[in-house]
């Protein structure tokens, strides 16, 4: 079989020398202000020399209220930036990965304890704040959300636009902006949470229509030549709500708006998903998405075995994979893909005498 | 119901209770700039920690500046060192390890190259990149081999210099907050150096007989136990030998690790070899699985000192069939934990010891035990 994983992939101006990613995965490990801790620096910097080519932040909240929990990493102040910055800094050796950050708003699903604290709903007065939503209309079994008016738009607005300028000063190669799992845009984007009936509701025009303006101040902030992605949930999972259709739609409307890349996830909107979870099942919506709107995608979901993860490639079904859970049970996957798979990649100093496949790597 | 794997059982030594029998073998990163402790040593020695070994043991440190090996050694020879060695120490602590230091002197084989330069001696082109060389010292001026500096012959002086150094540097590491401390008297380092005839050549009270040749190291473990916290052990890696004719033999490791025990020493770390050419200890070797291991065995057997066994210990399998027959009370992981830092979990994971993901931390836990659950739920294994 033809090896497309280890292959490199040029991505605006980011050169990546291989197609894994690291999928952003919440660490609930800040304190309750946000910043990054020595938990992240760690974490991230052992996932950055590890060979995969791009490692992605967690959701990180560009407003305080757009946290999933108390102790979710956030980007809503100036003193985020020296501990982000500290991450890139490290990330940015020689063999290490390029860093990109995940900007969050949580929106009906925020204000919960971390899930191992039983992921409750907290209250204000309790640990939580009050939550935002598309609409005045709560995830089953939540708090009702506030509906932003046309200034509480506004003033979120320019926070994503801040929060993208201090991901600049701290370093990041690339920004994916978190469009999926039920969160802020997300519930925009879904029949199931946004039953405005202004500008920003309605037929699938306006409920994309907020997404896409953020999208649209995103891109006209960043670089050019700088990767700006978008996350979606591809499906509900749900009869009447949204769907990979609406997603091909959705891609092509976001690379007409210069997006560089979908990365496809699903589900989280509604508590009456019926997903069948297995082995690649989200890389159907990545092949639908890349075929039919154009646009680079990121598949993600199950797809820890390398053999699998390579042919998903091989098919052109995605132009990137990402591992999100296989890099937390194995934070070397990809030296350990690149030996099943009997690849090419690069390897810090310090590690390449530690397995004989890797002894005779370019270094 | 299954018994807990031998890996998963619980050791204590002196006064220290480790929480399982795998250690992370000592192993030099090469990437500190004038022995100082940086982020990179952070994040490899804290994401081992956290990789559930029962002790992390920080890589050969120096006791002198000239004692590196190569100039991207860590080093414990002055005060100035302590306050980055105590970050190591507590985030190894806080990731649920035991942490562990190897103090060393590089004796004749210091200043050398790091070993992706190649673990030669350094070249015209490595100090033109502005890698230092300076004349190693050793306790014969005999080189390690052709091309390699011609070390200083140590005085009685610098013997007794070299004792203090290591004292002042064990006192350093206990401040530091290490739970014990190792003594490198391995491979071809300068300990070991004055233990094998292939490099001692002294005619004075450290040359000559065996027991001339161990007296040096023996003084030096001497000296460190009764400096060191009563409940604090104290460890030695030996070479248990040289593998070439005329040198180190196994015979001579047992007399030594009884003279060891009887000043106090608690566990003999059991790797091999060291004054061939080629590695920075004895890669030329044809080596197998566990090749290492009958010295484990016999020392443990006829010294009657507990022991590590150590080198090309691979799987899960292999560690548990070392401990289940006897042969060493801990096995350390050496190039295996680098390409795995979670192989201890990842063992636990293997032999059924650990499938809700009770060991793992919290932020990785959680989200494992879920995926964990759908991977079996579709019949396939994590």
């Amino acid at each position: 079989m033809t090896d497309r994983l280890f292959d490199p992939l040029t991505l605006g101006a980011l050169e990546l020398p291989n197609r894994i990613v690291v999928s952003p995965m919440a660490q609930y490990s800040s304190e309750d202000d946000g910043k990054a801790t020595d938990w992240h620096l760690m974490h991230y910097g052992n996932l950055a020399v590890s060979g995969a080519a791009l490692v992605i932040l967690e959701a990180t909240a560009v407003l305080p209220e757009g946290r999933v929990s108390p102790r979710c990493l956030g980007i809503w102040d100036d003193t985020h930036v020296e501990g982000l910055k500290r991450i890139v800094d490290f990330a940015h050796r020689p063999n290490g990965a390029k860093m990109g950050i995940q900007l969050a708003h949580a929106g009906r699903k925020a204000s919960v304890a971390p899930p191992w604290q039983g992921g409750d709903a907290l209250l204000p007065g309790g640990g939580g704040w009050d939550i935002w939503g598309a609409s005045d209309y709560p995830y089953p079994g939540r708090v009702t959300p506030i509906m932003p008016g046309e200034e509480e738009l506004e003033t979120i607005a320019k926070a994503y636009v801040d929060a993208l300028r201090r991901a600049e000063q701290a370093g990041f190669d690339l920004i994916e902006l978190h469009c999926a799992h039920g969160y802020f845009l997300n519930s925009f984007l879904s029949p199931l949470s946004n039953t405005r009936n202004d500008a920003w509701g309605g037929g699938l025009e306006g409920r994309m229509r907020y997404p896409l303006e953020i999208f649209r101040r995103l891109r006209a902030a960043w670089p050019q030549d700088r990767v700006l992605g978008v996350r979606i949930s591809g499906t509900d999972w749900v009869e009447g709500g949204w769907t990979v259709e609406d997603s091909v739609v959705f891609a092509r409307a976001l690379k007409a708006e210069g997006c560089d890349y979908v990365a496809l996830s699903s589900g989280g909107s509604s508590p009456d998903q019926k997903i069948s979870v297995g082995p690649g099942y989200q890389v159907p919506l990545s092949a639908q998405v890349r075929r039919e709107a154009g646009i680079a995608t990121i598949a993600v979901g199950m797809l820890s075995d390398p053999k699998l993860a390579n042919e998903v490639l091989v098919r052109g079904e995605a132009d990137l994979i990402a591992i999100g859970r296989g890099m937390l049970f194995n934070p070397r996957w990809a030296w350990h893909a690149c030996q099943t798979l009997e690849g090419t990649m690069r390897v810090p100093d310090q590690y390449f005498r530690c397995h004989p496949s890797m002894r005779n790597l370019p270094r | 119901m299954s018994t807990t794997p031998r890996i998963f059982t619980p050791f204590t030594l002196r006064g220290l209770d480790l929480k399982n029998r795998i250690v992370m073998s000592p192993m030099a990163m090469y990437i500190s700039d004038e022995g100082e402790v940086n982020d990179f040593h952070r994040l490899h020695y804290h994401k081992i920690a956290m990789g559930g070994a029962a002790l992390v043991m920080v890589e050969q440190t120096a006791v002198h500046r000239e004692g590196r090996i190569t100039n991207g050694c860590l080093g414990l020879w002055h005060d100035g060192q302590l306050a980055g060695m105590k970050t190591l120490v507590d985030g190894i602590k806080q990731n649920g390890a035991r942490a562990g230091i190897q103090i060393s002197h590089g004796g004749r084989k210091s200043s050398a190259q790091r070993a992706w330069q190649g673990n030669g001696p350094l070249t015209e082109e490595d100090i033109a990149n502005g890698e230092e060389l300076w004349q190693p010292e050793g306790p014969s001026d005999f080189p390690f081999a052709e091309g390699w500096p011609t070390p200083r012959q140590m005085s009685l002086e610098d013997i007794a210099r070299l004792r203090r150094q290591f004292s002042d540097t064990a006192r350093r590491a206990i401040e530091a907050g290490f739970d014990l401390i190792e003594i490198h008297m391995a491979h071809g380092y300068l300990l070991q150096s004055f233990l094998t005839p292939l490099a001692n050549r002294r005619t004075d009270r450290y040359g000559g007989t065996l027991e001339n040749r161990m007296r040096l190291p023996l003084e030096i473990a001497e000296d460190l136990r009764a400096l060191m916290p009563k409940d604090m052990p104290l460890l030695a890696r030996l070479s248990c030998t040289d593998w070439i004719e005329g040198g180190w033999t196994m015979e001579d490791s047992v007399v030594l690790a009884r003279e060891l025990k009887a000043r106090g020493l608690d566990l003999v770390d059991c790797s091999s070899g060291g004054n061939l050419v080629r590695g920075a200890t004895n890669s030329s070797l044809a080596r197998g699985p566990g090749y290492q291991v009958p010295f484990a065995d016999r020392i443990r057997r006829e010294a009657e000192i507990p022991t590590m066994a150590v080198g090309m210990i691979h799987t899960g399998a292999q560690a548990e069939a070392v401990l289940a027959e006897g042969k060493a009370d801990l096995v350390a992981i050496g190039r295996r934990i680098l390409y795995d830092p979670f192989w201890t979990l990842h063992a636990a994971q293997e032999l059924g010891h650990d499938p809700d993901f009770g060991h793992w931390p919290q932020p990785y836990g959680w989200w494992l035990e879920k995926w964990a659950r759908s991977i079996r739920a579709e019949g396939n294994t994590v």
